[in-house]
């Protein structure tokens, strides 16, 4: 019999091949790889064995900062250990660097317990739920995350968020917010529960049904449709309903990418927007341009840049007032 | 292989893995080392099948592929331990049954990942977690830590590879003494799972 590489040979190429893959192969590599998996049939299990395990990892991990991250103010547990504030420290201030230190000792609780998932202000943060879910958290905002064996439900506290459903027949996919219950099986949709703005839904694939606390009857998002209710309203039955060009929900979407997209909102409902993200308030004292329309794609974290480019636009002047930016209708001469 | 198979693998597969290798490690006529060699060649098979949507009970699916695997090798072997093809029987038994608690798989199984990751080294587990958690590229993560692309490329490999030795064998703790369970008494396992050895 002629000597067969041992598993644990192929398995170590098998990782060796994975890492490869996760940073790219060039043209050869990916040549050579064909070679290696021709050779002998157990490397083509051992690497889709290394695949699998590699992209079960990111399940895996993505769950521990549910775990890790209570709310500003608040805590998950009712008795917070040492672990879990440091947990948190981490997260929060030093970032994923950080994270090496958190311990996965309580990693199964998820499934029982709501973990909380937080992004602080700037910031855009995406985190897979596990399931093949995917959430965006905007800036500023708070969700708890229950998944359980008969659905998986997601309570938005505050701020807005993107959701990408990964179907699961057997467990549905709840979202809870204000006084609605959002249903969804796979489709991406965001909901934003901003105070002091209505409640937004927008669906860009799928479609979503949107249950009020006081009414018996769902009544159904589909793709590129926008609901928007008071807060608080508590009947399905008062929501607006609104279809949406697909280039509008792209655009409505684009905080994703860390940019603010805007079409006809006023300049005070832009600078409010720019306000979520943090840096220098923009303050416009005029009411005539307070309500100027603007248009464009800015940069979130970016008000400053922001503010002159309206100013150019608006033939407005820039001043800037400690913390805070004012823009101001240019003095009329005569 | 596509990412979506990968995907497919590790919900469906990977959970059910540390049962598949208790009950190859109770076959008298498999050693120790041929449960790899087995379970590399069942993900082949899984691997590369056209379609997995048709599999309604993956788990099922998985036993089945390692006992047709089995029965192959014993056929090119043309020796048969006795008490082989008996086991294989048992194997309708062990794949019939649904599995109600496959949640509670899934759970133990992240959980022992997590706690595989907390167990690396602390350099690896810090290019494993800022690739994982963050989904930084492994260029970002050598910008990020002051190393070079190919120890970052390295770091990630031997985390990966730490994963796969310690997947689904649970402490290696199957105590094969006990395996050879009498006639009659039918070898149900649904029951024992992940939890020996954790």
């Amino acid at each position: 019999m002629t000597a067969r590489e041992p598993a644990k040979v192929v398995d170590e190429e098998a990782a060796a091949w994975t890492a490869r893959i996760d940073r790219g192969l060039d043209f050869a590599e990916q040549a050579a790889l064909d070679q290696w998996l021709a050779g002998d049939r157990r490397r083509i299990g051992a690497l889709a064995r290394a695949k699998a395990i590699w992209v079960h990892a990111e399940q895996a991990v993505s769950l521990e900062p549910l775990l890790a991250v209570p709310p500003a103010g608040e805590s998950i547990d009712a008795s917070p250990s040492p672990r879990t504030l440091s947990r948190r420290n981490a997260l929060i201030g030093g970032g994923a660097l950080a994270a090496g230190l958190v311990a996965a000792v309580a990693a199964p609780a998820f499934l029982r317990r709501p973990t909380v998932l937080a992004s602080g202000v700037g910031e855009i943060r995406r985190v897979p739920l596990g399931d093949g879910s995917v959430v965006t958290l905007d800036t500023d905002s708070t969700i708890e995350v229950r998944f359980g064996d008969a659905a998986r439900t997601v309570r938005l506290r505050s701020g807005g968020a993107f959701f990408e459903i990964a179907a699961d027949r057997l467990r549905p996919f709840l979202v809870e917010t204000g006084n609605v219950i959002l249903h969804a099986t796979s489709s991406a949709f965001s909901v934003d529960a901003i105070a002091g703005l209505q409640l937004s839904i927008l669906v860009s694939r799928g479609h979503v049904e949107i249950t009020g606390k006081d009414s018996p009857h769902p009544v159904v998002l589909a793709a590129n449709m926008r609901a928007t209710m008071r807060a608080g309203e508590k009947r399905a039955d008062a929501i607006e309903l609104r279809p949406i060009a697909p280039e509008e929900v792209d655009r409505a979407l684009s905080w994703r990418s860390g940019m603010l997209a805007f079409e006809g909102e006023t300049l005070a409902a832009a600078a409010a927007m720019f306000r979520r993200y943090g840096g220098p308030a923009i303050e416009v004292p005029d009411p005539a341009l307070a309500r100027a329309p603007i248009t464009g794609l800015f940069a979130a974290t970016d008000p400053a840049g922001f503010a002159r480019a309206i100013a150019l636009s608006l033939g407005a002047r820039v001043e800037t007032d400690g913390d805070a930016i004012r823009l101001s209708p240019v003095a009329r001469t005569g | 292989m596509d990412a979506d198979r990968s995907l497919w693998l590790a919900q469906n597969i990977l959970p059910h893995e540390a049962e598949l290798r208790t009950w190859l490690a109770r076959l008298s006529s498999v050693g120790g080392d041929q449960i790899d060699d087995l379970v590399q060649e069942t993900y082949a098979v899984l691997a590369t099948r056209a379609e997995v949507a048709s599999i309604h009970n993956p788990r099922a699916y998985a036993f089945q592929v390692a006992r047709s695997i089995l029965l192959q090798q014993m056929r090119r072997a043309r020796v048969v331990a006795l008490g082989t093809m008996a086991d294989l029987d048992h194997l309708g038994e062990a794949t019939d049954h649904p599995t109600p608690e496959q949640h509670a798989i899934a759970r133990d199984e992240y959980a022992r990942v997590a706690l595989a990751i907390a167990a690396m080294p602390p350099q690896t587990r810090r290019a494993f977690q800022l690739r994982r958690i963050e989904g930084l590229s492994q260029r970002e993560i050598a910008r990020a830590l002051g190393l070079s692309e190919n120890t970052v490329e390295k770091h990630i490999m031997r985390g990966i590879k730490m994963l796969m030795q310690q997947f689904g064998r649970g402490g290696k703790a199957v105590p094969r003494a006990s395996m050879h369970q009498q006639e009659g008494q039918t070898p149900r396992h649904d029951r024992p799972r992940t939890r020996e050895g954790c």
